[in-house]
């Protein structure tokens, strides 16, 4: 690991900038203990030593007073307001290399050029380049942004100071903005001795949302340190620092205030995504390696079977595994381990709620009419486990994932979508000769999809083109605009969204009339057994000689 | 090497660890070295007590010291003035002297138990005024430990025509070492006769002709065996017009249990108990209570009534009785 160096030249003086309130305590302390020492030799030996007789119980008791002051500061004002609560250096902490980054390979390499690019600032001055001042780190919660930030400061060698953005929040006006100034101050001092510092900023947006403007000065606080962070990052400073700013929000770029975003702030956006397949496998891999795991496991059907998971997901998913291989005294992971950590992290905890005969029915019904219509319908997903115990709110469930990524659905893809929300209700109608209400969330999704098919991405058979929600009215930052459609035009597009639902409901029920027979075996299967697994449920299809549709889709309709 | 732990630890040559045990060692050590050493010490006591006094106060005094006890001598102009009052201008000298005699057995190794101040007014020879007291009593007065009342109480005062201990023979004097016993024995008198003075029903009734506290130890050599007694000799007499100057029951009674009050006070003010027995002589009463140690205790704790210590010695309690009334 790199060694951070001290500039030549700086050191006598750094040490003078970093230790300036040490020594100032040192000093008072030793001309404090030189007059005690004095004093003491001025007098007789009888009181010299009565003096310090009481000197243990006086030094006891000033500590104890000291305690309380300390406690009772803390109570009454906090932190101490301006005072950042913690000490900022956190590199004690940071001991991660690039080789312990994994699940980003891409913003791994962007990283390294950018430590590159800290590293050889000298050369890049004589060259005439700008330097980077901050690096945004964007992505959704639990894909190592943070853990990137700590390779980079490990890769990079240079000082790290580590704040979590609403640290500097405060419900005074103004302290955010001076905490936001000490913070720069620090890392200046830093930057003095070491070259560069860098300084990073988790949770960014809550310092750096958009800036409001209320009459009632509601936001002030929180524009005030944003301000104040504009400033320091590029503002007017008698001299150029090298400090590195990094910033991890997994708000979407737009929630951020675009002059924080402007080049020569946040200049360079480092994306950090979810691991594809790929990166998944080595996950699992790694984190694997860490408990004692069963060699026959498929990681690459883990790897699979966790489309869309973070790398925390799947470190959670390795732990809880981990958790019920013991609760069941074993002494090694296995594969069912592991399948019963997604659930319940995916699906949450089982619990038993006590249902009528009917009821039960009814739900084994429902649960097989989404099994049999994802099975023999959808081009993307694999059913993974049907269930009929109640899980959170839901009597039943069926476990469905994308076999890989997908970044974009097409129309066939959400007409599937629609039919598998659909395929619950029709099951109850035709196999009970009546409905339930456990069709809500089954129609708020179809409903959702088919709108947006419609309203959104021309997917409707009536021509009509374009999102039409961009006219019916809505606020924009501090703007708003008129309701630009007219009553027919938002009844042909309704009627079209209803077209579609229509649509879909006959080709479901097409489909469980003509598959009857595997819609009861499933139902009873559930009844019987209460879930069935990814194994079973492939048995009983391939059975009844049915296999899933190709991809990708070819479109039916 | 982590680069952070580097940043904490920029520092000029020196770790924190030897920073730290450099300071933790040093600092006792200062201290240990600016207590340890006395400001007077033994061997050159009486000199630096004379030198404080002369350059202090402006006052030559003589110092000697016997076995534990220091004397110091101060001849004095104009301490009296014509009607034998003390001179308040002298009387600060005099002050300062005893003070810095204070100051000087504090603050010195091998402290001596009792100092002895004498002053003499050059012009009247033979009037002395001599003051003892003992250095622990002082010390803690220090500590807090002593009323100021009680230290003024416990001082020995007395001014009179050649009080003996003193005889000046040029710059030398003669000084006896004060024992500890000897030293109770005439600060029982001195208080008794005091308590006589405050308490208004006594003073009333009784005049005290002279109160005498003895400490008698047996001789070296002496078959006898134990600590010592004291002897405390009352004579006091009724006030009034009754010619035999007779004291009634009732008045008997009180003047004893005043003194009793008194020496278990004293003897208990300082955990004093190596000695046999006190003796209280009664010249109006034409009598003497011997009470052991162990009586006197048992008197202290309540256990026994005044009326059953007045009782004739023949009809007293036997050591053993009070040993075994004590175990109960």
């Amino acid at each position: 690991m790199p060694k951070p160096n001290v500039i030549k030249g700086h050191r006598v003086r750094l040490f003078f900038m970093m230790h300036r309130m040490k020594l100032i305590i040192i000093l008072s302390i030793t001309i404090l203990l030189a007059l005690s020492v004095w004093g003491l030799y001025s007098l007789e030996s009888f009181y010299r030593h009565m003096t310090l007789a009481q000197l243990p119980i006086s030094v006891l008791l000033s500590g104890i007073s000291a305690a309380v002051f300390v406690f009772m500061y803390l109570i009454g004002f906090g932190s101490g307001l301006a005072n950042i609560g913690r000490n900022p250096i956190k590199g004690a902490m940071v001991d991660i290399k690039w080789s312990d980054v994994i699940g980003m390979e891409e913003a791994k390499q962007e990283s390294a050029e950018v430590v590159q690019l800290i590293t050889d600032r000298a050369r890049l001055k004589k060259i005439g380049g700008k330097i980077i001042r901050g690096l945004l780190l964007v992505g959704p919660p639990g894909c190592g942004k943070t853990y990137l930030a700590k390779a980079i400061a490990t890769e990079a060698g240079i000082p790290f100071i580590s704040m979590a953005a609403s640290e500097f929040n405060e419900i005074f006006v103004g302290v955010g903005a001076s905490r936001v100034r000490k913070l720069f101050n620090k890392a200046r001092t830093y930057a003095y001795g070491y070259g560069a510092c860098i300084l990073f900023i988790d949770e960014l947006d809550a310092i750096g949302r958009t800036r409001t403007f209320s009459f009632m000065g509601g936001a002030q606080e929180t524009n005030t340190t944003q301000n104040q962070l504009l400033v320091e990052m590029d503002g007017l400073n008698e001299k150029d620092a090298n400090i590195i700013v990094i910033g991890a929000t997994n708000a979407a770029e737009g929630v951020l205030d675009p002059a924080l975003l402007r080049p020569g702030r946040f200049d360079r956006k480092i994306f950090i995504d979810r691991p594809n397949l790929v990166e998944r496998e080595k996950l699992f891999q790694y984190y694997l390696q860490k408990v004692k795991y069963d060699p026959s496991i498929d990681i690459g059907r883990l790897a699979r079977k966790s489309v869309y998971k973070s790398p925390a997901d799947i470190e959670s998913i390795i732990k809880e595994a981990a958790l019920i291989a013991t609760r069941k005294g074993k002494d090694i992971v296995e594969y069912k381990d592991l399948s019963e950590s997604m659930e319940r992290i995916d699906m949450g905890l089982k619990h038993r709620v006590h249902m009528t005969e009917q009821e039960r029915r009814m739900t084994a019904y429902h649960e097989s009419g989404h099994l049999v219509t994802l099975y023999l319908l959808h081009p993307t997903d694999d059913v993974f486990k049907a269930s009929i115990i109640a899980r959170g709110g839901a009597l039943g469930v069926v476990h469905h994932q994308p076999r890989e990524e997908w970044h974009t659905h097409n129309r066939d893809m959400l007409l599937a979508d629609i039919k598998v929300s659909l395929a619950g209700y029709v099951a109850e109608k035709l196999k009970c000769g009546v409905t339930s209400n456990g069709v809500a969330s089954d129609f708020r999704n179809a409903m959702a999809k088919a709108n947006s098919m419609v309203w959104q991405f021309g997917m409707g058979d009536n021509g009509f083109l374009g999102d039409y929600t961009l006219l019916t009215g809505f606020q924009t930052g501090r703007e708003f605009t008129n309701d630009l459609l007219s009553d027919r035009l938002k009844y042909e597009l309704n009627m079209e969204t209803n077209r579609i639902l229509q649509n879909c409901l006959k080709d479901v029920e097409t489909l469980l009339k003509k598959e009857e027979t595997l819609l009861d075996r499933f139902a009873s299967e559930l009844l019987k057994k209460e879930e069935l697994e990814y194994d079973e449920i492939e048995a009983i299809f391939a059975e009844y000689g049915k296999a899933r549709p190709a991809v990708p889709p070819v479109s039916s309709s | 090497m982590n680069p952070v732990r580097n940043l904490c630890t920029i520092t000029l040559g020196v770790s924190n660890g030897v920073k730290r045990i450099v300071f933790f060692c040093i600092l006792p050590l200062v201290l240990w070295g600016i207590g340890c050493s006395p400001t007077y010490p033994k061997e050159k006591l009486s000199a630096s007590l004379t030198r404080l006094c002369k350059e202090e106060y402006g006052v030559d005094v003589s110092v000697q010291i016997v076995g534990k006890t220091i004397g110091v001598n101060v001849p004095l102009e104009k301490l009296f003035d014509s009607t034998l009052k003390l001179s308040p201008e002298v009387g600060d000298k005099l002050d300062g002297v005893i003070l810095a005699t204070s100051r000087a057995v504090l603050s010195t190794d091998d402290p001596p138990d009792f100092y002895v101040v004498v002053a003499r007014d050059k012009r009247i020879p033979g009037i002395e005024l001599k003051l003892i007291r003992y250095i622990q009593d002082i010390r803690r007065l220090s500590y807090g430990d002593l009323s100021r009342s009680e230290y003024t109480k416990r001082m020995l005062f007395e001014f009179g025509l050649g009080l003996g201990i003193f005889q000046e023979e040029s710059d030398r004097f003669h000084l006896e070492e004060v024992k500890l016993g000897e030293f109770l024995a005439n600060q029982i008198a001195q208080r008794i006769k005091g308590h006589f003075e405050e308490e208004l029903d006594l003073k009333k009734e009784t005049d005290v002709k002279s109160v005498q506290g003895e400490f008698i130890t047996p001789p070296a050599g002496s078959r006898e065996n134990g600590f010592g007694r004291f002897v405390v000799t009352l004579d006091v007499q009724k006030r009034g017009i009754d010619i035999w100057g007779r004291l009634g029951m009732a008045q008997e009674k009180r003047i004893l249990e005043a003194s009793l009050s008194v020496i278990l006070e004293v003897l208990q003010g300082y955990r004093f108990s190596v000695f046999d027995s006190v003796e209280i002589k009664t010249p109006f009463l034409n009598h003497t209570f011997l009470l052991s140690r162990d009586v006197l205790e048992l008197y202290r704790r309540k256990k026994i009534h005044l009326s059953e210590l007045l009782l004739p010695n023949d009809f007293n309690f036997s050591p053993l009785d009070a040993e075994l009334l004590l175990k109960k």
